[in-house]
């Protein structure tokens, strides 16, 4: 394929004129037929990997998405772009409305799609009707037992691939290390040598990485009032619960003049639609969010991501703090921690185990599913898929030792003396690095000296409300 | 602390934790109509139907660590604490929960909020914006209405029918109107969520979230009784009564005169089934059959002479042969002895 044409697309289409580290190569591979593996940084425009190629093909774009937010941020990631053709197909749609939008299949030019749909056979033969150019698995290190985020579903996507007629594969994530690499190339069903890889550093020179000690909890709230009012522009506070994350936001709304709103799966889907648009054009500057939050998150200028609580394995952490600073610019990943934090992932990582009578009651369709406790789906793939009790044991033990060691890796990120971005570079098998504003080993006062820009304080309240204005606003009446 | 199931909760009446949890979802099976019956609670059915199990029990929770709740034995009691805070805080009357039947409030949300987006977009000319995000099934629901009726006009008719409906909300509450307005998506805005309008009027976020349904009711009742577009968009959703279709067919057969048995035969139904819709009318629709015809006399003067007292303390226990025939008695026999405890 011709480089010029590739460039062409990317002014006329997306209004670039350079493509980011990596981008070109891995376009380049999947042009030139390749399947291919990329291992970009977050923050590197991956969408722009299966975008850019699908307007050069003639046919459809299949992406598998392991989140609904996330496949949802890349619909309206499309929509914002003026693309119309994106549809999601997801357990969400159902009943009649799912074989109406099977029969149109066809009318869109990306197709994103949750893997436990893809088990379903309505759903592949219609996508078996539709002609798939391009097979794009995001977050593709979900394919591997090694990695913390482990989806079984993910294991039907070589079958997929098969049954599709094996179109051009890009696998795509931006941490995985070699023995993850080397697994998702073999889940998916290829062979190292027949896939190019396109790899570059997980590093984020422009983000400064920091932990910061407190004695207990409250120490934490006064640190983390104390950052958020010092640091400048947009931020997002990682909590590990909805309840805390709603409490915090509340309470920081009483402290600062800041707009902080919480974000989680617990809100409707509207109030989430509303403060993620209200993030985007800076209404809100602060999001209190749970994990799930920000997997694809569009928004260029965040400064700064504080983690209230422990992340439960460095695959994460980096994914998460990788939300910050996009546009390149100085940005900041701050952990807080007060001994004893590592209790707590350890406790939600406890997944109880049901009893093997249960299994096999619920897998001879005796006991519904959901009896299965609150991690039912997962022990239902494996019943499923012909596991049985004993062998779902062991892969549970298994699993839960790999978390807990992953966990560990966390804990001594944490405390450790050595140099962060190295400790990170080191896990995932890079060679070392220096650079000025690393991490807060060298400079411990980063918080006074200013790394990033001060806060500047938000101007005085909006007026109050009136619904005759609001009324000519929304519709954009002239005022009589 | 979210404190909307306070308002679901009794001093006076301990009240079963899980019919509270169906009432919010709406789960309308007859067991949870006549318990929501008997605590008053039949209109804020659907009043949460994006409640689930992990968030309810959490709210719970909060509330009973607060002293503001007791449970004990799966059932639920305002506490002394409870009543007080209840008293100390504003609380927002609805206006709109006798609609509580006629459409699925979150259905009703989803497609007008994208439908006055729609507009909205529409009238700054605008085309490349983020829609919000609702269902596929909404989404074609609104793009189909759209294109059948978009026009110069549009705009203008729907800036009419929203000043009506803001006249009329204003009229009832001001922070009814102003949530409803301040909530809107459109060209200008995103709206705002119920967490950000509970800090701006000052009212705890349970408070907005009755604000909101009793409002979603509001727009659903305005569309049942104009012809404008918005009534356009939102009719399909609506319903015609509060009982289905089929359970009218029954009662409609009930009234020519054919009995239960011959109605199940004649519709290819279960018997059981018959009986559902019998006590569900029985419940949400009193006065459309005369219930007492359904209990032969015998076995009425038998319920007569053994329960007495209020009806929530009966204990069934069977008399005859059949089961099931017997339970349907003693449920009618509560619902008809319920309502006039009810006045
Ligand atoms: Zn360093």
């Amino acid at each position: 394929m011709d480089e010029k044409k590739i460039y062409q697309e990317l002014r006329q289409r997306f209004g670039f004129t350079e493509f980011r580290d990596g981008q070109l190569a891995t376009i380049k591979a999947i042009m030139g037929g390749h399947n291919t593996l990329a291992v970009l940084p977050t923050g590197g425009g991956k969408s722009l990997l299966y975008q850019l190629p699908g307007y050069l093909m003639a046919e459809t774009v299949l992406v598998v998405s392991p989140l609904i937010s996330l496949m949802q941020d890349q619909v309206d990631r499309l929509h914002r772009r003026g693309e119309k053709g994106a549809i999601m197909l997801t357990g969400q749609v159902y009943g009649a409305d799912r074989q109406r939008l099977l029969q149109n299949l066809a009318n869109y030019k990306f197709i994103f799609a949750s893997p436990e749909l893809l088990t379903n056979q309505a759903v592949v033969k219609a996508l078996q009707r539709v002609q798939i150019s391009l097979l794009t698995i995001d977050e593709a290190h979900c394919i591997s037992q090694w990695g913390p985020d482990f989806r079984p579903e993910y294991l039907m996507l070589k079958q997929l691939r098969q049954v599709l007629g094996d179109p051009v594969t890009l696998m795509l994530t931006a941490t995985a290390t070699p023995a993850v690499r080397r697994d998702i190339i073999q889940k998916v069903g290829l062979v190292g040598d027949q896939v190019v890889t396109v790899k570059r550093s997980v590093n984020r020179p422009n983000i400064f990485l920091a932990v910061d000690q407190c004695q207990n909890g409250e120490e934490k709230r006064a640190r983390l009032l104390q950052m958020v009012t010092q640091l400048g522009g947009a931020g997002i506070i990682y909590f590990s619960s909805r309840r805390l994350a709603n409490e915090m936001a509340n309470w920081l709304n009483t402290q600062t003049k800041i707009g902080v709103a919480s974000y989680h799966a617990g809100m409707s889907s509207a109030d989430r639609f509303r403060i993620q648009q209200q993030f985007m054009n800076d209404q809100v500057k602060l999001i209190c969010a749970t994990s799930a939050f920000g997997m694809g998150i569009d928004k260029e200028n965040i400064r700064f991501v504080i983690h209230y609580h422990l992340p439960d394995s460095l695959e994460n952490y980096v994914q998460e703090i990788g939300r910050a600073g996009r546009d390149g610019k100085q940005s900041a990943a701050v952990i807080l921690y007060a001994p004893g934090d590592e209790q707590l992932p350890r406790q939600l990582l406890t997944v109880d185990l049901p009893p093997a009578d249960l299994m096999q009651a619920v897998q001879r369709g005796k006991v519904d599913e959901k009896a299965l406790g609150p991690d039912y789906q997962l022990f239902s793939f494996y019943l499923k898929h012909h596991f049985t009790p004993a062998q779902v044991e062991l892969a549970f033990t298994r699993r839960k030792k790999r978390r807990l060691a992953q966990l560990q890796v966390m804990t001594n990120y944490v405390q450790s003396a050595e140099c962060r971005r190295n400790f990170i570079l080191r896990y995932f098998d890079e060679s070392a690095t220096t650079q000025e504003r690393c991490c807060d080993h060298e400079l411990a006062d980063w918080l006074e000296t200013g790394i990033l820009a001060k806060r500047v304080p938000p101007s005085l309240k909006s007026p109050s409300f009136d619904w005759h204005c609001r009324l000519a606003s929304l519709l954009n009446l002239v005022k009589n | 602390m979210n404190d909307f199931l306070l308002h679901l909760c009794s001093y006076h009446q301990p009240r079963r934790v899980r019919v509270i949890e169906n009432v919010c979802q709406n789960h309308p099976t007859v067991a949870n109509l006549f318990w929501a019956q008997q605590y008053s609670l039949i209109n804020w059915l659907g009043c949460r139907r994006d409640l689930d199990r992990a968030e309810f029990n959490g709210e719970l929770a909060a509330l009973k660590k607060a002293g503001l709740i007791s449970l004990h034995d799966n059932q639920v009691q305002l506490t002394a604490a409870g009543v007080s805070y209840q008293e100390g805080s504003p609380v927002y009357e609805p206006h709109f929960f006798d609609w509580f039947w006629l459409a699925n409030t979150r259905r009703i949300e989803q497609r007008f909020l994208l439908g006055i987006q729609v507009v909205s977009e529409f009238a700054y000319r605008n085309r490349r914006y983020v829609p919000v995000h609702v269902p596929y099934s909404e989404q074609g629901a609104v793009k189909a209405w759209f294109h059948r009726y978009a026009s110069v006009q549009l705009v203008q008719q729907v800036a009419r029918e929203l000043e009506l409906l803001g006249t009329a909300f204003e009229g009832e509450d001001e922070q009814l109107v102003t949530a409803f307005f301040a909530g809107l998506v459109g060209h200008d805005g995103s709206g705002q969520t119920i967490a950000q309008l509970s800090q701006e009027l000052g009212l705890n976020i349970g408070e907005m979230m009755v604000i909101n349904h009793d409002a979603l009711l509001g727009i659903s009742a305005f569309a049942k009784n104009t012809t404008g577009p918005i009534a356009r968009l939102l009719q399909p959703l609506l319903a015609s009564s509060p009982l289905s279709t089929s359970c009218w067919q029954t009662i409609n057969m009930l009234r020519q005169g054919v009995g239960l048995a011959a109605i199940a035969q004649r519709r290819h139904l279960k018997l059981g089934t018959i009986r559902e819709h019998v006590l569900t009318a029985a419940i949400l629709a009193p006065q459309v059959y005369q219930w007492e015809k359904l209990l032969p006399s015998q076995d009425k003067e038998y319920l007569k002479h053994k329960y007495e007292g209020p009806v929530a303390s009966w204990q069934f226990v069977r008399w005859g042969d059949n089961e099931n025939r017997d339970f349907f008695c003693f449920r009618l026999y509560q619902i008809i002895r319920g309502s006039e405890e009810n006045g």
